[in-house]
């Protein structure tokens, strides 16, 4: 007689193969078709080249676009931070249950990018700032963002607030520090890893979305993801197959220079 | 801890509040507000307190096919996303050391991937001079190519993708809570692996099941770019008549509307669940 949980066992295991390939499938393609040497996306590759990346790295549009998406994530970063780290240090600080702000503050991660799209579009399109007009600029990109960032940032944080030794940052209060100067100059240092990932998530975050994107920039300001978006119908080249990579390349090597820094933090 | 000290923490929440307030409170009243404005065919919208694009989102067939597509493939999405989350969790959950890890990063990596780039990915693989058919064809299984993309079953696939990994962390963590000698134990007492799976693991795991499920549902009603460009063209969704009534027809008003609806759905379906849930809880004890 067969043994039915063994075939259970082999049964969950050729699953799992083929749940790995699922997930490994669509970059892997990506991977190998953009040093393709054909003109369009087909099945044998012909030939091996760096064509398309001497291609993407000369066009102005393409290079602008990726110029672009880095300049807005490292900015959406930056405000879900500045936001993000004291908001989760007061949420941290209170007892008793959740808060209600702290409900309202997560809420826009559960609204869909289209929505808060055209929301902020319509709301804040027509606002002038800085000399110029508020619609098409970064800054405005970078702050529908932050709406998905710094949810994400608070929630990365504020476990990590909590769990923080109380007793440090009370003996630097008995010693006379002022509360800004204990939070920037023992909560912060202290929390340092988890401010880290954090900022990666708000970076990754904005890196890899255009619905937002696609209703708040000019041809002037699009992002990288966005270009592929608009791009995705009329070009069957391995172009894009390059540009995608790039993009996934950048959020790997995100993760990656965030991975370095942590061994290079602990070793010390 | 001083009274004063904590009274200076709660300021520190000020300009996070204030944010929101300015970036997500106030264009959501102004799209409010224009979800009641006309469209007149030269321009973008005039003033009005006008019901006509709600009661156009809720009559004109097109509109109600695109609510009822968005519901459908959601619903599909989030039952085959649950199920793979699931069997994936649990084989994760039986294995340790090196591999449980290699195993998490390739369950989480999805999470760092655009969905751009997991619809560039999928459109390599399954047309008819894709991988997939391609691979099959050369290796002699089938006689004749065959497309996968533009059907329902191809936007499922990148669908699931995209919270693929939500699910999975949802799930591994309800199933780090549960006693694995429980398994052990019902194997030992003569039942077998369907029956341990069903009437052992299946409703201790229930919790995460349930909030793994509203996640993937609630999550996928919101996206358009995947459905459309690896789906049917007949399946039109909320998502994408918003775009085509902002940027093609320039219908503020509509897209507002539409954008107003699609939210209460979204709130609907995630207050169903949880209301079903806790209906249910009581009678199982």
């Amino acid at each position: 007689m067969v043994d039915q949980g063994r075939v259970f066992a082999w049964a969950h295991r050729g699953f799992a193969v083929l749940f790995a390939l699922y997930v490994l499938l669509p970059l892997g393609i990506t991977a190998v078709m953009a040093f393709s040497d054909d003109n369009i996306v087909r099945f044998p590759i012909r030939g091996f080249s760096l064509r398309w990346f001497g291609e993407f790295f000369a066009n102005p549009q393409w290079l602008g676009a990726a110029w672009n998406s880095l300049q807005v994530a490292l900015l959406t970063a930056v405000m879900s931070m500045a936001l993000a780290v004291p908001a989760a240090y007061a949420l941290a600080l209170r007892r008793g249950g959740r808060p209600l702000l702290q409900t309202v503050l997560l809420i826009p991660l559960f609204v869909p990018g289209v929505v808060l799209g055209i929301a902020v579009a319509i709301g804040l399109g027509d606002i002038g700032m800085f000399g110029g007009p508020l619609f098409g600029s970064k800054f405005l990109v970078a702050c529908a963002h932050t709406l998905w960032a710094m949810p994400l940032a608070i929630t990365v944080l504020e476990p990590a607030f909590q769990t923080l030794d109380r007793s440090l940052v009370e003996a630097a209060g008995d010693l006379g520090a002022s509360p800004l100067r204990v939070f920037f100059g023992v909560t912060v240092p202290l929390l340092l890893t988890a401010v880290v990932s954090a900022g990666l998530f708000a970076f990754i975050t904005s890196m890899n979305e255009f619905i937002m994107a696609l209703f708040l920039t000019t041809r002037d300001s699009q992002t990288l993801p966005v270009l592929l978006w608009l791009s995705l119908r009329s070009s069957a080249s391995p172009q894009l197959a390059v540009a995608s990579l790039v993009l996934a390349l950048s959020a790997f090597s995100a993760v990656g220079l965030g991975y370095v820094w942590y061994m290079m933090a602990r070793r010390r | 801890m001083s009274a004063r000290r904590s009274l200076s923490a709660e300021w520190l929440l000020l300009p996070a509040i204030a944010f929101t307030t300015v970036v997500f409170g106030w264009p959501l009243l102004i799209l409010l507000r224009m979800s009641f404005n006309q469209h007149p065919p030269d321009g973008i919208y005039v003033e009005a307190w006008s019901l006509e694009n709600y009661v156009a989102v809720l009559t004109e067939p097109a509109n109600l096919s695109a609510v009822f597509d968005t519901l459908y493939i959601a619903l599909v999405t989030a039952v085959v996303t649950v199920a793979a989350a699931f069997l994936f969790a649990q084989f994760v959950w039986l294995r340790q050391g090196k591999r449980r890890a290699m195993l998490l990063a390739l369950a989480l990596g999805p999470m760092l991937v655009s969905e751009i780039s997991v619809i560039i990915g999928w459109r390599m693989v399954l047309p008819s001079n894709g991988l997939l058919s391609w691979s099959l064809f050369a290796s002699g299984l089938i006689d004749r190519k065959f497309n996968l993309l533009g059907t329902e079953f191809a936007a499922v696939l990148g669908l699931a993708y995209i919270s693929m990994p939500y699910c999975f962390f949802t799930i591994l963590g309800v199933l780090n809570g549960i006693d694995r000698t429980l398994l052990t134990a019902s194997g030992d007492l003569g039942a077998s692996p369907w029956r341990t799976f069903f009437k052992v693991l299946l409703p201790l795991a229930k919790g995460g099941i349930a909030s793994a499920f509203t996640q993937a549902f609630v999550f996928t009603m919101g996206i358009y770019a995947t459905t459309n460009a690896l789906g049917p063209d007949g399946l039109w969704t909320v998502g994408y008549e918003i775009q085509r009534q902002m940027l093609s027809r320039r219908d503020w008003p509509l897209a507002s509307a539409l954008a107003v609806v699609l939210v209460l759905l979204i709130a609907l379906v995630a207050l169903g669940v949880q209301a079903l849930r806790h209906r249910k809880a009581p009678r199982h004890g």
